[in-house]
């Protein structure tokens, strides 16, 4: 245990609260992490601002680092297709990610500006799992999307894509 | 171009939507719905629309599979707004899963017009892969030409349709230089294979070809060896292939071969095979060579091992093997791991390799990496207790072997149908 950083540093959400988090913890996202790294073991007194993510939004993000600060840390660039094969979920953070629409989209992009890049993905399984099957109208309801389309364009589109529709 | 009304009308439909990828304005979205909530703490502000970047939503339409089941839903998020009609436009064209009901609406989208001069159909340039194969009348021979006349330059992938692919679709197969997948095994008619390698020549990036199961005899003659893809991977090979053809032309085949099919030829020996074994075999990892192959004889195959030194999995029906296959009497160990047995329906099982031959090679370290064994139903493995228990044995040592040298692969024994 030793060995191991501790230490507890305080985030600052974009609506002004502190929130103390361990620092391994914290170090789930790469962008704490790196940040962290370039200003050395000194300043890390001060808060640290994540400007583009709200209280709420960070404490979850924080709760999600929690359970899962003992991961063993993901490849550098693992973009290949072993990742994109399965929209498998495991059980806890299917839970994890039970909440409203809005609060799942919050969470995908405060772990796509954190650089957290596991919840950015079990954020985006749990939207490509919502959305199989369902019709567009559907979907714009599930995500609250604005259909933004002239109708001259949504009736292109239609009869351009008419061979894809499920009949 | 003196185009008739509808011609008119047709060419100016297919006109893809030019959606421009522009963002909205998130600023005053965000700014209102805040100040709401602050102003009316204890009411839940009407939801908010939260816009995903097109990154995010590109990588959320990645975990939805390519499959047919998927195409619907590909379709759905086009229609659903601008930024995700462009993310999901090229999901929805990349493979479509074509079929005698949608085939003549995907047409009109993709080649509106006879004329190719007229216009390029810009969703056609999405189009990487084009399976045919659910196709049986509702293509036509010049049809087709037409389709890959208009994908010639992006397609990487080709599975030709049963009936409606004929000469003039080789012309423009030949076109489509980006192929590396080419599967001609459901053409009903008989093609010729010099004809076949002609078209070849150009398609230098070919990986993956699946033999027409009727390609025909070309005569005598043809000593010159046939040009094969030079970055052949893998070669599955089928009906009209002749002893000829093995000796003079399939010797030749890029040594980046590593896994080779052959079945349903009718006029394939033993000698000929053995021979097109030994020089593509030092560089196969798969080998298969499956019923009907008429010429062949039980006992046939017993030597394949031998000439394939690299190979890591193995399917053969044992309707050419003995119970001695695969013995070389050499200690140095093969490096196999996965071994499918297979049978035809009239096969005689009493001298066909079981358990007792299997645990016989695994145990004298002739089959050191053997791991997975599937074998047929029909071979009766499991039929008494004696050969059942033999199939414990076997799976045993299959364990014990992977316990001193893991190779992470389940071990085991299957049965199959």
């Amino acid at each position: 245990m030793s060995t191991e950083k501790v230490g507890t540093i305080t985030l600052l959400s974009n609506d002004g609260m502190s929130v103390s988090v361990d620092r391994t913890v914290a170090e789930r996202s790469m962008l704490i992490k790196n940040m962290l790294e370039d200003l050395g073991e000194g300043a890390i007194t001060s808060d640290i601002p994540i400007p583009n993510v709200n209280e709420s939004v960070l404490k979850k993000v924080i709760e999600w680092c929690e359970h899962h600060k003992n991961d063993p840390p993901t490849a550098p660039d693992d973009d290949s297709d072993s990742r994109k094969k399965t929209t498998d979920i495991e059980e806890w953070d299917q839970k994890f990610m039970q909440v409203d629409q809005e609060m799942l989209f919050e969470i995908i992009l405060a772990s796509n500006y954190l650089d957290i890049k596991p919840l950015l993905d079990v954020g985006c399984k749990t939207v490509a799992n919502m959305i199989k099957g369902k019709s567009p109208e559907e979907i714009r309801k599930t995500f609250n999307i604005t259909n933004d389309f002239t109708p001259e364009e949504e009736e292109q589109i239609r009869r351009e894509n008419e061979w894809a529709e499920d009949r | 171009m003196a185009l008739d009304a509808q011609s008119n009308w047709n060419v100016e439909m297919s006109q893809p939507l030019k959606i421009p990828i522009r963002q909205r304005d998130k600023h005053s979205d965000k700014l209102f719905s805040q100040e709401f909530s602050a102003e009316i703490t204890f009411m839940r502000p009407p939801a908010r629309e939260i816009l995903l970047p097109s990154e995010i939503i590109t990588q959320i339409l990645s975990y939805i599979p390519l499959q047919k089941a998927s195409q619907s839903t590909f379709w759905s998020c086009a229609l659903v707004s601008r930024t995700w009609y462009s993310c999901s436009i090229a999901f929805l064209y990349v493979h479509p899963h074509l079929d005698g009901g949608n085939f003549a609406d995907f047409v009109r989208t993709i080649c509106p017009s006879k004329n190719a001069h007229i216009r390029q159909s810009s969703l056609s340039v999405l189009v990487k892969r084009l399976d045919m194969s659910e196709l049986v009348h509702n293509s036509s021979r010049s049809l087709t030409a037409r389709i890959l006349g208009r994908l010639k330059g992006n397609i990487e992938g080709f599975v030709a349709p049963q009936a409606s692919f004929g000469i003039n679709s080789f012309a423009a197969l030949s076109k489509c230089t980006k192929l590396r997948v080419l599967d001609l095994s459901l053409i009903s008619a008989s093609i010729s294979n010099r004809l076949l390698f002609q078209t070849l020549k150009s398609l230098q990036e070919l990986e993956i070809l699946f033999f027409p199961r009727s390609s025909s005899l070309d005569g005598t003659g043809g000593e010159t060896p046939y040009t094969w893809p030079p970055k052949l991977k893998a070669l599955h090979l089928a009906g009209g292939i002749s002893d000829h053809f093995l000796e003079t032309h399939l010797v030749y085949a890029p040594q980046t071969l590593t896994k080779f099919s052959i079945q349903h030829c009718s006029q394939v020996h033993q000698d000929s095979l053995i021979k097109g074994l030994k020089i593509l075999g030092p560089y196969l990892k798969h080998l298969t060579i499956r019923h009907p192959m008429s010429q062949l004889a039980q006992g046939s195959l017993d030597v394949v091992l031998e000439h394939c030194p690299s190979l890591i999995a193995l399917r053969v029906s044992a309707d050419y093997l003995t119970h001695d296959a695969f013995d070389s009497g050499s200690s140095n160990g093969h490096p196999l791991q996965i071994l499918d047995l297979e049978c035809s329906p009239t096969f005689s099982t009493e001298m066909a390799p079981n358990a007792w031959s299997l645990c016989d090679l695994v145990d004298k370290d002739i089959l050191p990496d053997l791991r997975i064994i599937r074998v047929s139903s029909r071979l009766r493995w499991g039929a008494t207790d004696r050969s059942k228990e033999k199939v414990e044995d076997l799976e045993e040592l299959l364990e014990e072997n992977e316990a001193i040298k893991p190779l992470g692969l389940l071990t085991g024994v299957w049965e199959i149908d």
